[in-house]
């Protein structure tokens, strides 16, 4: 649950003065931005990095965050969202796909070759994945990564439920011509 | 291979995703780290009201310190001075 009630509110309050409460919140919500800046970034030293200098800024911010209603995760995210996007900017590099530090497990089979090309379409579709605008991808991340209804979605990212309802809608059409695109691209490639 | 990816239905897609996007678990090391980092360094908004008492408890304490020396030093330099006169005022006296 991203949703900051009474009890979190009072945590938040606390940790401008109290670090023990700071680290309180911390726990509650390193996995999930960690999840969130290792597919936003597809490489696990990288997620390390931005997650701890996430909550560095964060702690040094904590006392000036205002109840306005926005789940205390909205703000950690929106810190992430921003140095993500420093990140892309600085480094101004393709997005790394590891060979991976999660292997998809559940429903593959145990046969190598067959592991081994769901292995890779995965890597194909976080690239593609990776290709989307900022928003999009954090969309998908909070949708199938935290599984967050979208009434918590819209929370997080300032917007309606309608909103992001359409904004799904259009996420998946725009992943289906990056795909597209890639499959083009592989089909050239091979060509050549 | 992306044929198979590239002509899925909405559905087919989404289960794609459910398959790839998995919540993945930092490294138990890192973690505690990090938050052993965070909670012993105080960011600069977390001042402790004992520490804003202490540090102004030791300012006037070296107030004090550095006044006693500079008083003394004044004084010291005061006598150096009267002895110096004294001693020009004998001086001229024996004249």
């Amino acid at each position: 649950m991203s949703g900051s009630g009474p009890d979190e509110m009072s945590l938040v309050q606390q940790a401008a003065s109290d670090a023990e409460a700071f680290g309180e919140l911390y726990s509650r919500h390193v996995k999930r931005i960690y999840n969130y800046i290792y597919y936003r970034t597809g490489d696990y030293q990288d997620a390390e990095d931005l997650t701890a200098r996430v909550f560095q800024r964060a702690l040094g911010h904590v006392g000036s965050f205002q109840d306005q209603g926005v789940p205390f995760s909205a703000w950690l995210y929106r810190i992430a969202h921003n140095l993500v996007a420093n990140w892309h900017r600085d480094r101004s590099r393709r997005p790394i796909v590891p060979l991976d530090d999660h292997v998809m497990e559940s429903g593959s089979s145990s046969h190598p070759e067959s592991l081994a090309v769901a292995m890779e379409e995965n890597q194909m579709l976080l690239a593609a994945v990776r290709r989307l605008s900022a928003d999009r991808q954090e969309l998908l991340i909070l949708k199938f990564v935290e599984r967050l209804p979208n009434a918590e979605i819209g929370e997080i990212m300032g917007r309606t439920e309608g909103a992001i309802k359409s904004l799904y809608h259009r996420t998946l059409n725009a992943l289906r011509e990056e795909i597209q695109k890639t499959e083009q691209e592989a089909s050239e490639g091979g060509r050549a | 291979m992306w044929a198979s990816l590239s002509g899925l239905k909405r559905g087919q897609l989404e289960a794609w995703l459910e398959k790839a996007l998995v919540p993945v678990e930092p490294s138990p090391v890192f973690i505690r780290q990090l938050q052993a980092r965070l909670v012993t360094v105080k960011g600069d908004r977390v001042i402790s009201p004992w520490m804003v008492v202490l540090v102004m408890l030791t300012s006037l304490v070296l107030l004090a310190s550095w006044l006693n020396v500079a008083t003394r030093i004044l004084l010291g330099l005061l006598s150096l001075f009267g002895l110096m006169e004294r001693s020009r005022r004998q001086r001229e006296r024996t004249r």
